[in-house]
């Protein structure tokens, strides 16, 4: 074990996760202006979410039941209505100067996540709606900084976990696993380069077997799933680090600084703080020079938000009977989906792979209810189907192939009515590109099985014809048998009709048979 | 955090107003104690009302689907129209003071 790992293992990684996620609906919480990133800026605004007095904010309906939804497919307990608070504070991307979100009956409270990877349970502290500020763009070196307001207003649900994780691994399963629910239940496109799923995490260690839990660090701007597991594998070293050294870490709220862009520790006191080398020494060792958090407040400069009920909006009544409602009607979850994948034939790798992409799973059901067996419309779906789908650019949602000539295609293999290679081959992509079932596309280029006894008397042929290839084969060189096909597909050349290299190699493998025993006599 | 200091004493007015971005001289500190004193006093009658067993206020309009708003876009605001009032403007946006935190 290494130095590194030997102080790292006296300690326990305790984090908790923040997930804000964009609701996809097509307008914002409060108003009807359009959700749409990269729209020129300010374009997507109107008094509403602007902020101009005197007007008033309308729920959107979409918006509250994608975020139901969530809190019912987590379990969560939901109370009988549920209330909107505002959180004040002043900031040039909040032009309200309040932003509407929950503070006192959050949506839903409680629930639980089950892992897909490593099948241990999470457990959930809340799930709530709010909305999102706008964006702030400041150039290097300005005096201003510019202000897009499309984004205030758009509806985010913030999912936050209780501290239930013990490495960044675990915490990666967490992304995939919600990324996966999130999708499966069509309420957030899960975009991250787009900003649809933001991430924060708190962080803290303690000795292991102390059971209280040392001061958290909350880590911001963590925009990208490698951040999130930087971030926290950079915090997991420096409290470490700080605690080896004799001292304390604080509660805090930190920035994941991808570049370095400010000094190590700027702003942060001798008592709070190690040499760079020590926190390094536990980092791991392809980490380079750059990557850290950097210090952004302490607990004692903390925001006080002055939360109060919002005025301005009634509170929603979630009944017992709407939540069963939503809880019937919610689509199967990926974990269920996967056993039930394997289930059927389908290997593991391929159920998971399906899984995470849900139009590609509905499309493989709907190849599974022309009735072709689980296993080979998997295998079709991913390989056939996958790459007319990456070579396009295209989602399993817009895919140009209907399920129907997947069914036909294997029905074609099946039932031998050309060589498998070749309706691979040649008759599917003819199949994608000009929108015609295999069989029209078969029938269409006057494409047609050879008769087997064809195939054979022309592999006799060759096989007379090419002495020196059947010594080699006799005497075990494998290359020789491929010679001898390339001789039989030679000899169908002109012809339409190709043989199948199978029914080649089988007629090749009774002449080696024949011609063995001929000379063991 | 800590306990919310009293808005009644001049050191709870300073709060507030920083929180409210308002800046107010030492001696209007103890005059605004007084009077939001007299105003929340005012209005804590109303903490004198036995509330037990009524249950939470739920709107009656909570119940019907009229609070919720369909999910339809409308019009936004030409930018222009958008940016009309700000103070400045930058690049197709509100400009402000620059900020480097958060």
């Amino acid at each position: 074990m290494s130095a590194r790992d030997e102080v790292l293992g006296r300690y326990e990684l305790v984090v908790g996760v923040e997930v804000h996620a964009q609701l996809n609906t097509a307008t914002k919480l409060f108003c009807g202006c359009r959700l749409e990133f990269a729209a020129p800026p300010n374009s997507r605004t109107c008094p509403v979410c602007l902020g101009h007095p005197g007007v008033l904010p309308a729920l959107n309906r979409a918006a509250f039941e994608k975020a139901l939804r969530l809190a019912v497919a987590f379990g969560c307990r939901l109370e009988p209505a549920t209330e909107l608070d505002r959180k004040n504070y002043y900031y040039p991307d909040l032009p309200k100067n309040y932003q509407i979100s929950q503070m006192y009956h959050n949506l839903g409270e409680g629930g639980e996540l089950v892992l897909l990877r490593s099948g241990r349970t999470v457990r959930m502290h809340n799930v709530h709606l709010e909305e999102d500020a706008g964006k702030l763009s400041h150039a290097e070196g300005g005096r201003a900084s510019t202000v897009d307001l499309n984004r205030a207003g758009t509806p985010l649900a913030e999912i936050v976990t209780m501290p239930d994780f013990r490495s960044v691994d675990e915490v990666d399963d967490y992304m995939d696993t919600l990324t996966e629910l999130l999708r499966t239940l069509d309420v957030c496109r899960c975009q991250m380069q787009e900003g649809n799923l933001r991430f924060e995490a708190s962080v803290s260690v303690r000795p292991r077997g102390q059971e209280a839990l040392g001061a958290r660090t909350e880590i911001k701007n963590l925009n990208s799933y490698s951040a999130v597991r930087k971030g926290i594998t950079y915090e997991h070293a420096r409290q470490v680090a700080l605690l080896e050294a004799g001292k304390t870490p604080r509660q805090e709220t930190r920035l994941w600084d991808d570049e370095g862009a400010t000094d190590y520790e700027q702003g942060v006191p001798e008592a709070l703080r190690v040499p760079r080398r020590d926190v390094w020494a536990l980092l791991p060792p392809d980490w380079g020079d750059t990557g850290w958090t950097r210090f952004m407040r302490s607990k004692e400069q903390a925001h006080d938000y002055r939360y109060f009920p919002e005025p301005d909006l009634p509170a929603f009544e979630v009944s017992p009977a709407r939540v069963d409602e939503i809880r019937r009607a919610l689509p199967e979850l990926p974990g269920p989906r996967r056993l039930r994948y394997a289930g059927l034939g389908v290997p593991q790798k391929t159920a998971e792979d399906l899984t995470r992409d849900v139009p590609l799973a509905t499309y493989f059901e709907r190849v599974m209810a022309l009735g072709v067996p689980a296993p080979d419309a998997a295998n079709y779906v991913m390989n056939q189907v996958g790459a007319a789908l990456n070579a396009r650019g295209l989602s399993a949602a817009d895919c140009p192939v209907p399920a129907e000539h997947v069914a036909d295609l294997h029905a074609m293999i099946v039932g031998k009515a050309l060589p498998k290679d070749q309706l691979l081959k040649e008759v599917w992509p003819k199949t994608v590109e000009e929108g015609l079932a295999p069989s029209a596309v078969a029938a269409k280029y006057g494409l047609q099985a050879l008769d087997d006894a064809l195939v054979v008397a022309a592999t006799d042929e060759a096989w007379a014809a090419n002495p020196k290839s059947v010594e080699d084969l006799l005497a075990g060189k494998d290359k020789a048998k491929r010679a001898l096909v390339g001789a039989v597909m030679r000899a169908f050349k002109a012809s339409k009709a190709k043989p199948d290299p199978a029914a080649i190699n089988a007629r090749l493998d009774a002449l080696l048979a024949d011609e063995r025993r001929r000379r063991l006599l | 955090m800590s306990a919310p200091l009293d808005p009644r004493t001049p050191e709870g007015v300073a709060h507030i107003a920083r929180l409210s971005r308002l800046a107010l001289a030492p001696e209007e500190l103890s005059a605004m104690a007084a009077h939001l004193g007299k105003i929340l006093d005012a209005v804590s009658v109303l903490e004198r009302l036995d509330t037990q067993g009524v249950p939470a206020g739920l709107h009656d309009e909570a119940l019907s689907e009229d609070a919720l708003r369909a999910d339809a876009v409308a019009p936004s605001l030409p930018v222009d129209e958008a940016l009309r009032n700000a103070p400045a403007r930058g690049v197709g946006g509100f400009e402000v003071p620059a900020v480097l935190a958060e």
